[in-house]
């Protein structure tokens, strides 16, 4: 089974309209005391053999954005990965970034201290539109972030896309599509708009100054996405996630495919030995735990084995490949679970083919009503 | 007992509007008499039921027993009984008055009198109770004792000049009021030597020693062994144990003339032990029984339905256990096409009804759908029948139908002049007819209305709160049936009738009603997976129409490692959520739009 780290970095240099995540605003002291905390909690990890000694399979840094670090700050925390926990030969290593804090300079640096794959947040093509998802940056900077990540040894890039938030047409959203398959990526990850809670979008709208996001709209959208990407040689291997043949992000695999990984940062998740474990979102705490000396963990869930089956089923289910059947406990393939089973295939959402089953078109579009019948 | 120790008893009760501080005030007495230890006093003693505490209000009546040292230097027998203080228990407040001999009428100092203290002061005197008013929280600056005494005067027609001032909270006054019942309050009449004769004022279940009564001996004297008549069946019971509440259940050798205490006698059902019967000796029977029981009748009725129909029977079962306890409420089997098998309930009033409801899903673990509450409407059909309908689904074809009644109350609201204007409207919208519009003080009016009781039970109270900023107090009686043009509004889900929705209304309504609920449940149901549409029809005429859009899609865009746990909890919670809801043909129906017609009445 493989195994992966997740790097949670809180940090951002604005915050967009649309975001939920567990952020601050960045600045060099917070960066410091936040690296410092951040190679405390690796070292009490390697200290208590969290990972039974398996080197990594991944590793991503997420946030945020893991480029308000400098390059030097960035690699610093690979290296000491490196040395704790050991990397696999082939080890995936993902790094997020947003368009306007990377430098060719930097950008070589990091592919040199080993950083495989880079994740480019663009969301939009066009430049109107970032303003109105609060993003400030142009088209222009995400295509010459690409050309120099590209330049600088980067083989796996990734972009990231929004669709269907209210303001946003058919034609600019083709647009975008148009313009970033020209950029000729790796993989892309094109996500509906969701309104979260507590973000400037959900005040707005409560407000009445924007509309809510329109379902219908979405799915004439997501279609369009299908028709151009697959066109254009991307497939489509997860619900919102699309490669070049070879080219899925391995360390997001592991979060479909019930695989374990280590989580580390404030509010970041972890999953082993089937236990889900979740630190605290509150930079504060997180320090305070790790200078105590003490892992900032907030909550612990041993699953039962019942709940790691209809788990495995509900999240693998995302992936285009489905879940093979064969690998579940037969315990949890009672009478009750095959009728459900059974009736989703009928209303037209599952199909089972070859001992596996996996989504339909159409039932991809109600993955969560399918994961709420088997779970 | 010697006709001395009989003279040493006082029998008394509180009348008080909720939140007027009678619990307190029983407290101070319990504490004054060195009833209870410190360790034991807990904030309002005698509300024992859980619900009752949460509610701020009493439903069952007890029976304290204090023992007082006066001034005079005897020790006297203080027996405090507690009154519900809800419309909906009216009847049974009348006879626990009936067991004493004088009343504390409490009346908040900054509130005034309200609906509820008027229409029990009025039972009181009409049970010839000695009547001492008491005014509380004379502590608070916004008190108006003399507005209040002479609202008390003006209203009840009381004499005010020996009223007694008191603040149970700080405690002030306490002892004079005691003082009070010893002087005021006559000791019970009655004769020792004369064959039994006892009330029954109160009853209720116990998992040991079965049915429990109180009751108040007016001659005669009961004890263990000895055998009792229930006068209204002729059922006999072997005594088997005596006593008294103080407030713990302690037990005596009897019960004597004048006292006032608790009778167990291997009785198993308190649908036996009829409140106001009249108990006597087996061997010797009084010859001037109470003038008997009355059977308190149902004035609101509603379905409930397990929303999983495998607790039908785990429903019947409890139905029954709840019905030793209170045998106020009726029960018998329905069926509905959109419900399945469950139960049409009779209860007392909403308040009761709400109370049966939680305590079935609370004590008994069920999960209940309610259907919306109906009065008893009278048909008269063509071929003469008369029909009692409790449930709309049973209600003839309009062609068979020659007239309608429907139950008629008086009530009586007081609110402070400002909200008068409101509470015209509201009554007006209500189809009321105003009788009286008195003031109490150049402040308070005191309003009397007769309205429809189809008109109230839904959520006349909850309005009649809101429009007069909590301030107006209700009470009210049944005047009898009228005749009226009513008629039945179903509701359609897809073109199919859901029987459980139907409600009967005034024609004049019907339309409005139709419109609001439509839009109501609207907003009640999920977005299905297939568009749904709402109508409300009277007979096959659609008089309002409501389209849910089916769901277009459910996806999580974004599930990475830290929403797994996040996103499996509120899927899990949402599986949960489903079980909550009725499937009525293929549509997801949640258990709250049953009663959604309650939220709608708001014209």
């Amino acid at each position: 089974m493989a195994i992966g780290l997740y790097i949670h970095v809180p940090f951002c240099r604005t915050r967009c309209h649309f975001c939920a995540f567990y952020l601050q605003i960045h600045r060099d002291d917070k960066a410091q005391r936040y690296l410092a905390s951040l190679a405390r909690e690796i070292r009490l990890h390697a200290d208590l053999n969290s990972l039974g000694g398996r080197h990594l399979d991944t590793v991503y840094f997420g946030g945020g954005t893991p480029t308000t670090l400098l390059p030097d700050q960035l690699t610093g925390i690979l290296e000491l990965i490196r040395e704790c926990f050991g990397l696999q030969e082939r080890a995936e290593v993902t790094l997020e970034a947003h368009p306007n804090t990377v430098t060719a300079e930097g950008l070589r640096c990091l592919v040199r201290a080993g950083f495989t794959r880079i994740s480019f947040g663009v969301q939009s093509m066009d430049d109107d539109e970032l303003v109105l998802i609060g993003r400030r940056t142009h088209g222009t900077t995400a295509r010459a972030a690409v050309v120099a990540a590209r330049r600088a040894g980067f083989a796996n890039i990734n972009l990231d896309l929004i669709y269907g938030y209210p303001g946003q047409t058919i034609a600019s959203w083709r647009a975008t599509l148009d313009e970033t398959i020209a950029l000729e990526p790796t993989h892309l990850s094109c996500y509906a708009f969701t309104l979260e809670d507590h973000t400037r979008f959900q005040v707005d709208v409560r407000r009445g100054d924007r509309a809510e996001p329109d379902a219908e709209f979405q799915n004439v959208m997501e279609d369009e996405a299908l028709r151009r990407l697959a066109a254009a040689g991307y497939e489509r291997y997860e619900i919102s996630n699309f490669s070049r043949p070879g080219y899925t992000c391995r360390h997001n695999l592991l979060y479909w495919q019930g695989d374990e990984y280590l989580g580390l940062g404030p509010s970041a998740q972890s999953y082993l030995n089937g236990c889900r474990f979740g630190n605290v979102d509150d930079l504060t705490a997180y320090h305070r735990a790790l200078e105590a000396g003490r892992l900032p963990i907030l909550e612990v869930e041993q699953l039962s084995p019942g709940q790691r089956v209809r788990e495995a089923v509900a999240f693998g289910l995302r992936l285009t490949e489905g879940v093979d059947l064969g690998e579940l406990s037969s315990d949890s393939m009672n009478g009750e679970w095959e009728r459900t089973l059974n009736r989703l295939v009928e209303r037209g959402w599952l199909e089972e083919r070859s001992g596996r089953i996996r989504l339909t078109g159409l039932g991809r579009r109600f993955a969560d009503s399918v994961a709420v019948e088997l779970l | 007992m010697s006709k001395d120790l009989q003279t040493r008893i006082r029998n008394f009760s509180i009348i008080a509007h909720i939140d007027h501080g009678k619990s307190t005030l029983a407290d101070r007495f319990l504490e004054a008499t060195g009833a209870i230890t410190a360790r034991e006093f807990r904030e309002q003693i005698l509300d024992a039921m859980d619900l009752e505490r949460e509610r701020g209000i009493t439903i069952k009546a007890h029976a304290v027993a204090i023992r007082y040292q006066a001034k005079d230097g005897q020790t006297y027998s203080l027996h405090l009984i507690d009154t519900p203080g809800h419309v909906d228990f009216t009847y049974e407040v009348s006879r626990s008055l009936a067991a004493c001999e004088g009343a504390l009428l409490l009346v908040d100092a900054t509130q005034g009198v309200e609906a509820q203290t008027i229409a029990n002061a009025v039972l009181a005197i009409g049970n010839n109770l000695h009547i001492i008013p008491v005014i509380n929280k004379i502590d608070l600056p916004s008190a108006d004792i003399e507005g209040v005494k002479h609202q008390i005067q003006e209203v009840l027609g009381l004499d005010v000049k020996d009223a007694l001032l008191v603040s149970a909270k700080e405690g002030r006054g306490v002892q004079e009021v005691l003082e009070a019942v010893i002087q005021r309050i006559p000791p019970p009449a009655g004769d020792p030597d004369k064959p039994l004769k006892a009330l029954i004022f109160d009853s209720w279940f116990d998992n040991y020693q079965g049915v429990i009564v109180l009751t108040r001996v007016v001659d005669g004297g009961i004890r263990p062994g000895m055998k009792i008549r229930l006068m209204s069946n002729n059922r006999v019971f072997e005594v088997t144990e005596v006593g008294v509440f103080t407030p713990k259940r302690t037990k005596t050798d009897s019960l004597e003339c004048g006292e006032v205490g608790y009778v167990c006698a291997g009785i198993r059902e308190a649908a036996d032990t009829k409140i106001g019967d009249t108990i006597t000796d087996a061997a010797r029977s009084t010859d001037s029984p109470f003038p008997g029981y009355k059977e308190v009748k149902p004035l609101v009725f509603c379905g409930l339905y397990p929303t999983d129909t495998a607790q039908f029977e785990d429903l019947r079962d409890a139905l029954q256990k709840l019905r030793l306890n209170d045998s106020s409420f009726v029960y018998e089997p329905e069926t509905s096409l959109a419900l399945g098998f469950g139960f049409r309930c009779g209860f007392l009033g909403l308040l009761h009804m709400d109370i049966v409801r939680e305590r079935l899903e609370r004590e008994y673990g069920l999960s209940l759908i309610a259907t919306a509450p109906t009065v008893v409407y009278r048909v008269l059909t063509t071929p003469g029948e008369v029909l009692s309908i409790d449930n709309p689904a049973k209600l003839p074809a309009p062609s068979s139908v020659e007239c309608f009644e429907e139950p008629f109350i008086q009530a009586t609201i007081i609110t402070p002049e400002r909200y008068v204007g409101n509470i015209l409207q509201l009554c007006q919208e209500r189809r009321g007819v105003q009788k009286g519009l008195q003031y109490l003080d150049p402040t308070r009016v005191m309003l009397t209305y007769e309205l429809p009781l189809n008109e109230v039970i839904l959520d006349f109270f909850d309005r009649l709160k809101s429009k007069t900023q909590g301030y107006a107090s209700l009470d009210y009686e049944l005047i009898g049936y009228r005749e009226s043009d009513l008629v039945k509004l179903d509701i359609l889900l897809n073109g199919e009738t859901v029987d459980a929705l139907s409600f009967i209304t005034h024609r004049d309504k019907a339309q409005v009603r139709g419109r609001h609920l439509a839009e109501k449940m609207k907003e009640l149901i999920p977005k299905p997976m297939f568009e749904v549409a709402i109508q409300a029809a009277i007979g096959n005429k659609v008089i309002a129409r409501e389209t849910v859009g089916a769901l277009r899609k459910n996806v999580t865009a974004k599930c990475y490692g830290g929403d797994i746990t996040r996103k499996r909890k509120l899927w899990e919670k949402q599986k949960e959520g489903k079980k909550r809801m009725k499937q009525v043909g293929r549509v997801e129906v949640p258990k709250e739009a049953f009663l959604a017609m309650l939220k709608v009445t708001g014209e």
